[in-house]
This record gives C-alpha cells, structure tokens and sequence, in this order.
C-alpha cells in the first residue's frame, strides 16, 4: 500500500507568505506590478500557485530526541499575457527564466544589470529554514485561450528544514 | 513496562580538555552532549573474550576485559560549538597524547528528568577526518575509553559530575 504523504501545514502557511514577499522583490518586477498568490487577472499578471502543501521528504530524529525534518513545498509561477509575436513569447520565457534563475541564488542579467538574491529570508514559525529554491522545469507555455491569451508556467521547488525536541 | 526512549541515554564529553593539565582538584570540566545529528551512537565495548575447550569437552571462557570506543560520525561544526574548537586545534596542530585526553560522562536519564545513574570515565578523543561533503564541514572522531570509570551523580543544570563516595 502506499504510503499517505504527510503535509506541514504550519510550515506550508509560513512558506506562503514569505515566498509571496520575496517574488514580489524580483528585481526584474516591473514598477507597480505584483506577483500575486492563487489568483490571476483575466488577461494579464503575474501569479503563484502552490501545487499542494509542504510535503515531507524525510524525517529524521538524533539520539538526544532531536528531529530534523525536510520539506518540500513545490509551486508554479504563471505568467499571463497575450503576447503579438514570437518575440514576446520569447521575451516571457526569458522572464520567468530569470525570474527562476535568481531564486536560485544565480546572477541575472536584467535590463544590463546584474541582480543576486543573496539570502533566503527567515521562516516566521518554528525553527524552519529554506535551504534552497530549485526550478522543477523551464519555462513552458502550458495554456493558450482562443481570445489569444497564453499562460507560461515555471514550476519550482522550495525546500526547508525544521528541528524541534520531541 | 515502558520501553526506554534513547534520548534519555545522554553522553556528555569534557570540550575543555583540561583534566590531565589541571588535575581534578581544580579543574572544572565544560561538559557538551554528544548526539546532535547522530541517528545513532554506541559505545562499543569490544570484549575480550577467548574461549576454548580443554580434553574433558569443558567449555572455558578466558575475559580479558574490554576496549571500549565509540564513533561520533558524523560530527558537524557549528559556530561557537567548543568541542569543535578543540577538535579543530588537535586535527590542525596534529595534538597527541594528554592534549588528545579528556572525560565523558554517561548517564542514564529518568522520564522526570532525573538521573538514574553516572558514570565518569578518562577517554582519549582522536579527530578521524575533516572536510566532509555540501551538508557542512564535518570533524568526525573516535573515542577511546581510557579507564578510571567512577560512578557518581550528575547535575543536568550545571553539567557537573560529582564521583559517590561510597566508591
């Protein structure tokens, strides 16, 4: 039979919130617009979509009874446009590339410039950390509208750790 | 019957070193527990045993004693954590002898957070590697139990050993 994944629900609310305030620091994040969390607007923006909660990976307890959990809380990014030509199309996927690539902590290139997260913020509940932010796949169009609307979708991974006594 | 939780088997190691220098009529021990990232730890007691039969098919067991010693692997350093400061200087200085010996102590914890019982012993700690892998910088080492086992009590507050003197 097989096993049921168990879910960190606390750790999955604290993810949210702080992963939505670090998107929303993209560099490459245009003046007045927001990365907004499970809800997009009917033709444009910026949204994302965590697929379930934070799942744990791995569960291990030390012989002083402390446990050391891993979690993993995978998301997607969906870029809605509706984009004139090729170049747009390329012009999205580049974005939310960039906008992958610098969650990994790697140098983006934006507008000359050159940005690096340099540090994941702090997790507000218990003793969790991010360990580390990592794209699942490229940047791909996953859903074109007859009225010309395109989704583009990034999936990526975040993964923390949390210790506590038992 | 409850089955014992293996937190409460507690191993504290002397991070000060300084029991040979000082002697321990002076010398106050800085006593650190073993165990943070170890899913398991033993003290490995390696008996000496020979046995044997002689020409009437009697069994005979000769126990010459033990050589006791224990793995801490892996051993991750943290930053303020004095047991890997003085594991860093015997690794990096190649130490040996009395700067490479210290005391643990081993106690057995109630569930209320008493202690069942303590027992002290001389050890010689001795660094097997450093470096490790992404996960950290690690300093894994051995201990090798020494002899002079006291029993006594020990204060989980101030992580004090104070040997019975009922011997």
């Amino acid at each position: 039979m097989p096993s049921k994944t168990v879910i960190d629900i606390d750790g999955s609310e604290a993810v949210s919130k702080v992963l939505l305030d670090l998107l929303n620091r993209f560099p490459g994040l245009a003046s007045g617009k927001s990365v907004l969390f499970s809800t997009l607007a009917d033709s444009s923006g910026i949204g994302f979509f965590p697929v379930s909660g934070a799942a744990l990976q791995s569960n291990k307890e030390d012989v002083t009874g402390r446990v050391k959990q891993v979690c993993q809380y995978p998301f997607n990014i969906i870029y809605r446009a509706a984009p004139k030509s090729e170049t747009q199309r390329i012009r999205i996927k580049e974005y939310l590339d960039a906008l992958g690539k610098w969650l990994e902590k790697q140098p983006v290139t934006l507008s000359g410039k050159t940005y690096q997260l340099d540090a994941y913020p702090a997790l507000s509940s218990g003793n969790r950390i991010i360990k580390a932010i990592s794209r699942s796949s490229p940047a791909y169009l996953n859903s074109a509208y007859q009225d010309g609307i395109e989704d583009w979708l990034i999936a990526l991974r975040l993964d923390y750790e949390n210790e506590f006594d038992r | 019957m409850a089955k014992i939780e293996r937190k409460y088997l507690a191993h504290f190691l002397d991070a000060g070193f300084g029991i040979k220098a000082n002697g321990e009529s002076t010398y106050t021990p800085s006593y650190v527990r073993l165990g943070k990232d170890l899913e398991e730890y033993n003290e490995e007691l390696n008996p000496d045993v020979e046995v044997n039969k002689n020409i009437l098919g009697e069994q005979n067991v000769v126990h010459n004693g033990y050589e006791v010693q224990s793995e801490v692997d892996p051993y991750y350093a943290y930053t303020g954590d004095k047991l890997f400061e003085q594991l860093a200087v015997i690794a990096n200085e190649r130490k040996t002898g009395d700067d490479c010996i210290t005391t643990k102590v081993d106690v057995l914890l109630n569930a209320d957070g008493t202690v069942e019982w303590a027992y002290r012993e001389d050890v010689w700690v001795i660094p097997d590697s450093v470096g490790g892998d992404t996960s950290g910088v690690q300093i894994p080492f051995t201990v090798y139990n020494a002899g002079n086992r006291v029993k006594g009590t020990f204060d989980l507050t101030t992580k004090t050993f104070t040997p019975s003197t009922d011997g």
